[in-house]
């Protein structure tokens, strides 16, 4: 690749030398007090976020932090919603809370389009991927990955306990977008790797964050260089060739989507598949419904993303303001806790129990407004084929060990260790 | 007070027709539809019933052509689109409910149609 080239190493070099962004105090450790100083990287939210949100909502809906720099997590439905559509106040510049924001003239792209992207440049770098992630372009897909998801099965052998997790939810969508990115299948772990470096290690020291991230910044450069020389009908190809606006995308925008659509793609559908898994090991008279009558699983998936929705966004404050009754500060972190507006028994009935036949169900597993999740027919394409697959093949199944199961911290909640016995 | 997120019942649902004087399912959702409305709603049960979306409502969730794929479609986009001219048959107006019912954006209105 000659130097100068669009994507060339030099001009990559140049643009991470750029706008630093700022960075605070990393504050880990017991929480004092949740409505004053709570965290998503603690031990406790990740065993059980639901009680502290749920507490939270009587008490203190619209709850403090100055860890991180500063933030607020709103545990209402109203006020959740209410975030998520005004794109005028808040930013979506970037979108994982933790101790480095992105400076200010990132906006409106941010570093990883169109996820991190404010209006009007957001809906023109929605536009470029939408066709396909339609529902209609991914059935097209399903055939590949129940086959996938029959693989899996084979290789779990005949032993008696497995990990739900780790041997088989975890794969699943690491192997579909790899596919649709046109990357080798085999990287599937080492996407898992960085994903999860991204998303858990918010309270790493900042060094060390750039040194794994740029790790996954190069390994997508080499795919781009890759797909450069030997162009394929695939998603890489298509940010390659793309076009806004009359001009070919800027390699930042190429290699930052490709970023999004692997850290995106691949946690979120995992931890999907694996708390719906969790769910039926534990609730028997849920998971022989299902068997007797499949034709309610659409349905009850709804339900499984309802109450453990797992994706929790974020947001930056755009300028000081008085919200709600409490006083904002530029730059402060909003944590959007969609699980904990999926909670909220003012919108929901029986908001904390688990009704697989729920007729109505307007949760927000995949957000609301304008960033409503690019991939979200993927993954309930993924899940429902996930869970079609191991019902089919796997029969009745229980927790192995219920002390043994781990939960991801962070922003993308699901079980990580998952052991099951089989029946 | 009629709040239809808290009716998980199907028979219920069905019971429950938002479609006429100009109630649209938010109304109904924020509980604004009173008894007596309730009770208009059932007496014209079997009037045709015209579903809308509203496209600057609408982000593409899915879930009306996904509950309901008789009455809405998927544009190229993943947004969500009425087939023909939006008046539903009485034998498909509890499916046009269930998806106005599960639009997490609110975006799909149901209203009487002559």
């Amino acid at each position: 690749m000659p130097a100068g080239s669009r994507f060339s190493q030099d001009q990559w070099e140049r643009r991470n030398g750029e706008s630093p962004g700022t960075c605070s105090e990393i504050v880990t450790g017991p929480v004092s007090d949740w409505a004053t100083d709570f965290s998503h990287m603690e031990p406790e939210w990740s065993a059980d976020p639901y009680s502290i949100q749920d507490d939270l909502r009587q008490r203190c809906p619209i709850a403090h932090t100055d860890r991180f720099g500063g933030g607020w997590l709103p545990t209402r439905y109203d006020d959740v919603a209410a975030i998520a559509y005004d794109t005028e106040h808040f930013t979506s510049r970037s979108i994982i809370m933790g101790n480095y924001r992105p400076p200010r003239e990132l906006a409106p792209m941010g570093g990883s389009p169109p996820i991190t992207s404010d209006p009007p440049f957001h809906r023109d770098a929605r536009r470029l991927l939408l066709p396909a992630f339609t529902k209609t372009a991914v059935d097209k897909l399903e055939p590949a990955t129940r086959m996938f998801c029959h693989s899996l099965v084979d290789d779990l052998g005949r032993k008696d306990v497995v990990d739900a997790a780790r041997d088989y939810a975890q794969h699943i969508p690491a192997r579909v977008i790899a596919d649709m990115l046109g990357f080798p299948p085999e990287d599937g772990p080492k996407f898992r790797e960085y994903v999860a470096s991204r998303l858990e290690g918010v309270n790493l020291p900042q060094a060390e964050r750039i040194t794994r991230m740029s790790a996954l910044f190069y390994y997508l450069l080499g795919q781009v260089h890759d797909h450069l020389e030997n162009p394929r009908d695939d998603l890489t190809t298509l940010l390659i060739n793309a076009e806004l606006h009359g001009r070919r995308l800027t390699p930042s925008h190429v290699v930052g989507t490709m970023m999004l659509l692997l850290i995106a793609g691949v946690d979120t559908t995992a931890s999907a598949i694996g708390a719906s898994l969790w769910h039926l090991a534990g609730h028997p008279q849920d998971r022989r419904r299902l068997v007797a009558e499949p034709q309610l699983l659409p349905t009850a998936l709804e339900e499984f993303l309802r109450v453990y929705a797992p994706v929790t966004m974020a947001r930056l404050v755009k300028d000081d303001m008085h919200w709600r009754g409490v006083d904002m500060k530029a730059d402060d972190w909003i944590l959007l806790a969609y699980p904990a507006a999926n909670r909220d028994p003012e919108q929901f009935d029986r908001a904390d129990q688990v009704i697989v036949d729920r007729q109505v169900n307007q949760h927000a597993a995949f957000g609301l407004g304008i960033h409503r999740c690019l991939g979200s027919h993927l993954a309930r394409m993924e899940l429902r084929v996930a869970i079609e697959v191991w019902l089919e093949r796997i029969g009745d199944f229980s927790y192995a060990d219920e002390a043994a199961v781990t939960w991801s911290a962070g922003q993308v909640r699901g079980p990580r260790t998952l052991p099951l016995r089989r029946s | 007070m009629v709040r239809l997120t808290r009716i998980p019942n199907p028979q219920r649902l069905a019971s429950i027709s938002s479609a006429e004087e100009g109630m649209t399912i938010r109304h109904l959702q924020k509980g604004h539809a009173g008894g007596r409305a309730q009770m208009a709603f059932r007496q014209k049960r079997n009037f045709l019933v015209k579903v809308q979306i509203s496209t600057n409502l609408c982000q593409g969730h899915g879930r009306c052509y996904d509950l309901a794929p008789a009455i809405f479609y998927e544009d190229e986009e993943g947004y969500g689109q009425v087939l023909g001219d939006g008046v539903v048959s009485p034998e498909r107006q509890d499916d046009a409910r269930r998806a106005a019912l599960n639009c997490p954006e609110h975006a799909i209105t149901l209203t009487g149609g002559a």
